[in-house]
């Protein structure tokens, strides 16, 4: 009895309307939210400790930079970087593996639902009829005109293969080039660092990917606030029940 | 209904209530036998490092081997986080050349034992090219020379009860590792750097080389090695010096 409830909650129909969202997506999306913010804010802690990066194995101080960012390290706030709270890169890092792992396991339950329970197929593989030019042309024009976007009940062409690309070449391209930083990780699979062109050009994908990242949660958290905010986030929190 | 769905939430939650303490304590004891729990557990960061040491140490299970490289890619510059010790002892060691110095080994050893410079050159060595990445980001690859430390815990022979081995330095920096690492091939006390004797700035005279974790575990400077089973009751219990500093014990990633 029990199971069947469970079953009924997580597996509940999904259906053609985007807001019928089943339990399983809204929780797993704000588990993701969080641990999303976790590792941006972290990594960007890091970064501050050493914002040079190289292309190949090994890269440091006296060999030369692909590129450096703009920011000044050593004071943040008026006060040297190692005195606030121990360190940044050793609480950035902290705070970065443990989100990490609520970010991983967290989508991997997302993934794996979303494959079991259709949600994919019906919500963002794009349906036979959104395949051709002229659909593609109509939704960038909805897009950026964002004229029709608030009357749409399910996901248009742009959105399907946007969210598609994120969740399965961003997000695992991103984890792998970290992992590809991981010195015990390598040891296991050292194909995966070769991959990446060495351990330092992983560091660099990590940062480009990480900033690709970034780009699409402002583009995200955007159409929310301009097709209506409330609604949208009404429709990622309540159940069809409570609506 | 209200009722019926009242009670099946009930029931549902208990159910999953009881599930989930078993599953922990459960957890917990396997974790523990296996040596899946790192010193720093404790604080709102445990969940993470435990996470991370319990997944890699099942990854790692089968010894894998960090990737060594060919004497074209050793790097032309090394940068150091801090130099030698400035203290009275260090400076005087170095004056002599380091004739006087011994390393202690002690703790859980069947026979405690004091090794010179030069008995430790004379041991069965290894080399090898290693890539070491710094917490900070940044890397390099250095050929480096030395005795496996397994060699010299096998000469004083470690109690089965053993479970971690603790280095102590002239610096006020100390570490640990746990066995996997310290039985570990490439991990090795280290006393040539790129064909030369260790520099003061990069440990002289003796130093931890453990290539399948980040650059702070390989504690330079090294006077002493303790064997111990209860990591708890050395220092502040956090298994190193660093996690005081925010770092995590584990630094396999």
């Amino acid at each position: 009895m029990a199971t069947a409830y469970l079953v009924d909650v997580v597996f509940q129909p999904v259906t053609a309307k985007a807001e019928a969202r089943p339990a399983l997506v809204r929780i797993t999306h704000w588990i993701f939210t969080l641990s999303f913010f976790g590792l941006a804010i972290s990594g960007f802690a890091i970064v501050l400790v050493h914002p040079h990066f190289y292309w190949g194995e090994a890269g440091n101080a006296g060999t030369p930079a692909l590129f450096s960012l703009p920011v000044h390290p050593p004071v943040l706030f008026g006060l040297p970087e190692r005195t606030i709270v121990g360190g940044l890169s050793g609480r950035g890092r902290h705070l970065h593996f443990q989100s990490a792992w609520f970010a991983m396991l967290s989508g991997l339950v997302y993934v794996i639902f979303g494959m079991l329970s259709q949600h994919f197929r019906n919500q963002l593989v794009p349906t036979a009829d959104q395949l051709s030019w002229r659909s593609l042309r109509t939704a960038v024009r909805d897009h950026l005109s964002l004229r029709t976007l608030r009357a749409h009940q399910s996901y248009n062409l742009v959105q399907r293969l946007t969210y598609l690309f994120v969740i399965f070449m961003l997000f695992p391209l991103a984890t792998l080039s970290g992992f590809a930083m991981s010195p015990s990780i390598t040891s296991v699979f050292p194909s995966l660092s070769i991959a990446f062109g060495g351990q330092q050009s992983a560091r660099t994908i990590h940062f480009f990917l990480s900033s690709l990242l970034c780009l699409f949660v402002v583009v995200h958290v955007l159409m929310i606030c301009l097709t209506g905010f409330e609604k949208r986030m009404r429709s990622m929190m309540a159940s069809k029940e409570e609506r | 209904m209200s009722e019926t769905l009242t009670r099946r939430k009930l029931i549902t939650t208990g159910l999953a209530g009881v599930a989930g303490v078993t599953g922990l304590s459960a957890a917990e004891r396997i974790a523990n036998r296996y040596g899946l729990i790192p010193p720093d557990c404790g604080g709102i960061w445990g969940v993470g490092d435990t996470l991370t040491y319990a997944a890699q140490r099942i990854l790692m299970s089968h010894h894998s081997m960090a990737r060594e490289f060919s004497p074209s890619e050793i790097s032309k510059s090394i940068p150091i986080n801090s130099g030698a010790p400035q203290t009275e002892d260090y400076q005087r060691h170095l004056a002599g050349n380091f004739e006087d110095w011994r390393l202690k080994v002690d703790g859980l050893v069947a026979r405690p034992a004091s090794f010179s410079l030069a008995e430790i050159q004379r041991m069965p060595a290894r080399t090898q090219i290693t890539h070491q990445g710094c917490e900070q980001g940044w890397s390099f690859i250095a050929q480096w020379s030395g005795v496996p430390l397994s060699y010299v815990l096998n000469r004083v022979g470690v109690s089965t009860r053993a479970k971690y081995v603790v280095f102590w330095s002239f610096d006020p920096r100390w570490d640990s590792l746990d066995l996997t690492d310290a039985f570990h091939p490439q991990t090795l006390l280290a006393y040539n750097m790129n064909g030369k004797d260790l520099p003061p700035d990069y440990g002289a005279p003796l130093r931890v080389r453990v290539p399948r974790q980040l650059g702070y575990k390989s504690v330079k400077y090294l006077t002493r090695i303790t064997v111990v089973d209860d990591i708890k009751k050395v220092g502040d219990g956090k298994g190193s010096a660093l996690p005081a500093h925010g770092f995590s014990w584990y630094a396999g990633i």
